[in-house]
């Protein structure tokens, strides 16, 4: 279970997010919101990304204490990933393996299922966009991690992508990992098996269903 | 003003020194402000004359300015090439001549610090007889320009790419993380690493002139601690690295120690040159590690000391020139190895301290 507990964040001394108490259980989570609500922030916050007030914990590791041990089981898809041009893809999945102890076979069948093995050889600077956001779901998948946080999963791929996509979500979910999605894309979330909503609104996240 | 020409201000003028501030705010301060302000004049009128009757002192002075003359060069293109300013293409509707002459006016005005300078030389050159030297100094600044004009003229009115390119170097082995800085400067400042490094063994081989009837290793690291001072750009320029690109790399597990372990591998990677050229230069081994641990030291106390709020580079720039004064006695002080072991534990704990509560200044809500 992932909590939140006493969650604040503020920045040039403006709240941006309140989280008095959240737990999320495992299951496929959708984090609603309209454009500026605390989505990003709120998944910032979870991966350890940036500092804030107050204590997150997975299981039984908190992320202030067991930055290491909580950051194994947890990682990260931002919304519009950026990455050091000069860098190629494979550079970053040899790394992430590296960090992330895991197995270079499974790193190569996350290639093989998102289709960027003819381009993942090449700098990052003569990607599209969309090509980075295959690469940076990818990334994503590698290791095992309990938690897999996706912002704007779906921003920016072709529907090929999107059905492989939604389509690794249900097999990983089937092997017991949790999602945490935002999205503002109905159509694509009806293919997964959603476990609760959450809505970010007024600088907190509260749970709707 | 015509409105290409105000254009030209905002892109390119404007851009460039926002970009180069830093670079050339460091260069005015070694030239201007390191010297006692009663003998500013003497030193510079020496120092002109010094060049203007060595022709290796002129060569390397005007490899200096090629090197900041491709460097503008380079930064328009860069900025033609982003999509934001594909309109810039449009100047190709301009005649030719047209445009010959604006570009030359945005390379002249990008390079007006170095023209200025080079006026006073030339002015200096022709009081002392030294017609061929002023002749050769206004042809090459005459001759660079134009160069520089005619590559952004091809670049322009041309869909292939440019004629000249400084190759990069991609290397199919694993990098590991402290590779990636060292890949930033290999790959997108590559002029500036390379003005950096001359100006770094520059300062090495100038103090190791001095006359003294003894070995005396403090020469050379008095020499160093200008050279490793002159890294602040390269340690500004890695700090907005990790702010913008290394971003993500703050959500992956890896310890505090090793974070601040695969930085000092970095700076070690970068002063690796200065270590050679010292022990070249007739520095025992052990002296010119003393050296370079001194190096890396310094640059990782500045790094480490970053992080307490977001980048600021005249925060920066205040933090490196203190340090600098105190690590120039230390060395006269003759205690170079613990300040400089002292400096690393500091360092080490001011990252600890710092690194995990850092926030760039720009994140997104």
């Amino acid at each position: 279970m992932l909590s939140f507990q006493q969650i604040k964040k503020e920045y040039n001394n403006r709240l941006i997010l309140q989280v008095e108490e959240l737990k999320i259980d495992r299951g496929i989570h959708w984090l609603q919101g309209i454009n500026g609500s605390g989505k990003s922030t709120f998944m910032k916050i979870a991966c350890g990304m940036i500092p804030f007030e107050g204590d997150v914990t997975l299981g039984n590791f908190n992320l202030k204490k067991d930055s290491v041990s909580f950051k194994q089981r947890i990682s990260y898809a931002e919304a519009e990933p950026v990455y050091p041009e000069f860098l190629s893809g494979e550079d970053l999945i040899r790394f992430y393996n590296a960090v992330r102890k895991s197995d270079k076979k499974y790193s190569d069948a996350l290639i093989a299922r998102f289709g960027i093995g003819t381009y993942y050889k090449n700098p990052i600077g003569t990607y599209s966009s969309g090509m980075t956001k295959k690469l940076s779901l990818v990334l994503a998948f590698i290791g095992p991690t309990d938690f897999i946080l996706l912002d704007e999963p779906f921003v920016t791929l072709d529907t090929a992508t999107i059905d492989i996509l939604t389509a690794t979500i249900n097999d990983y979910h089937q092997q017991g990992r949790s999602f945490i999605f935002s999205s503002h894309q109905a159509p694509e979330m009806e293919h997964l098996p959603i476990t609760s909503r959450l809505l970010a609104e007024n600088q907190t996240i509260c749970r709707l269903s | 003003m015509p409105a290409q020409l105000k254009i030209i201000h905002k892109i390119w003028i404007q851009k460039f020194y926002e970009r180069h501030a830093v670079l050339l705010g460091m260069v005015f301060y070694v030239m201007f402000f390191l010297v006692n302000s009663s003998e500013i004049i003497g030193f510079h009128f020496n120092l002109i004359v010094a060049v203007l009757s060595s022709f290796k002192l002129l060569l390397l002075v005007f490899g200096i300015w090629a090197l900041y003359q491709i460097k503008t060069i380079f930064f328009f293109e860069e900025c033609l090439s982003l999509p934001q300013n594909a309109f810039l293409k449009k100047f190709e509707l301009l005649s030719r001549g047209n445009q010959f002459l604006f570009y030359g006016y945005s390379l002249l005005l990008a390079y007006m610090p170095v023209f200025i300078y080079s006026a006073v030389m030339v002015v200096i050159a022709f009081r002392y007889h030294l017609y061929l030297t002023g002749w050769s100094m206004l042809g090459f600044q005459v001759g660079i320009i134009s160069l520089g004009a005619w590559r952004l003229l091809h670049t322009i009115n041309s869909c292939t790419p440019s004629i000249f390119r400084i190759p990069s170097f991609r290397w199919k082995l694993p990098k590991p993380f402290p590779f990636f800085y060292i890949g930033l400067l290999v790959h997108r400042f590559k002029i500036t690493f390379l003005l950096t490094k001359i100006f770094s063994v520059l300062c090495i081989l100038g103090f190791m002139q001095l006359p003294v009837d003894h070995y005396e290793p403090r020469l050379a690291w008095l020499g160093f601690t200008f050279g490793f001072s002159g890294h602040y750009v390269i340690l500004y320029e890695w700090r907005k690295f990790e702010d913008r690109n290394l971003f993500f790399s703050r959500a992956l597990p890896l310890a505090i120690h090793s974070r601040f372990v695969m930085l000092g591998m970095a700076y070690a990677f970068l002063l690796l040159p200065e270590w050679g050229v010292m022990i070249a230069q007739g520095l025992g081994i052990e002296d010119a590690a003393v050296g370079w641990l001194m190096g890396i030291s310094f640059l990782l106390f500045i790094h480490g000391t970053s992080y307490r709020s977001a980048l600021d580079s005249e925060q920066l720039m205040q933090n490196m020139l203190g340090l600098f004064l105190i690590t120039f006695l230390m060395v006269l002080s003759q205690l170079s190895l613990p300040f400089s072991l002292l400096l690393v534990a500091v360092a080490a704990w001011r990252f600890r301290k710092n690194f995990d509560g850092y926030q760039p200044a720009d994140f997104l809500i």
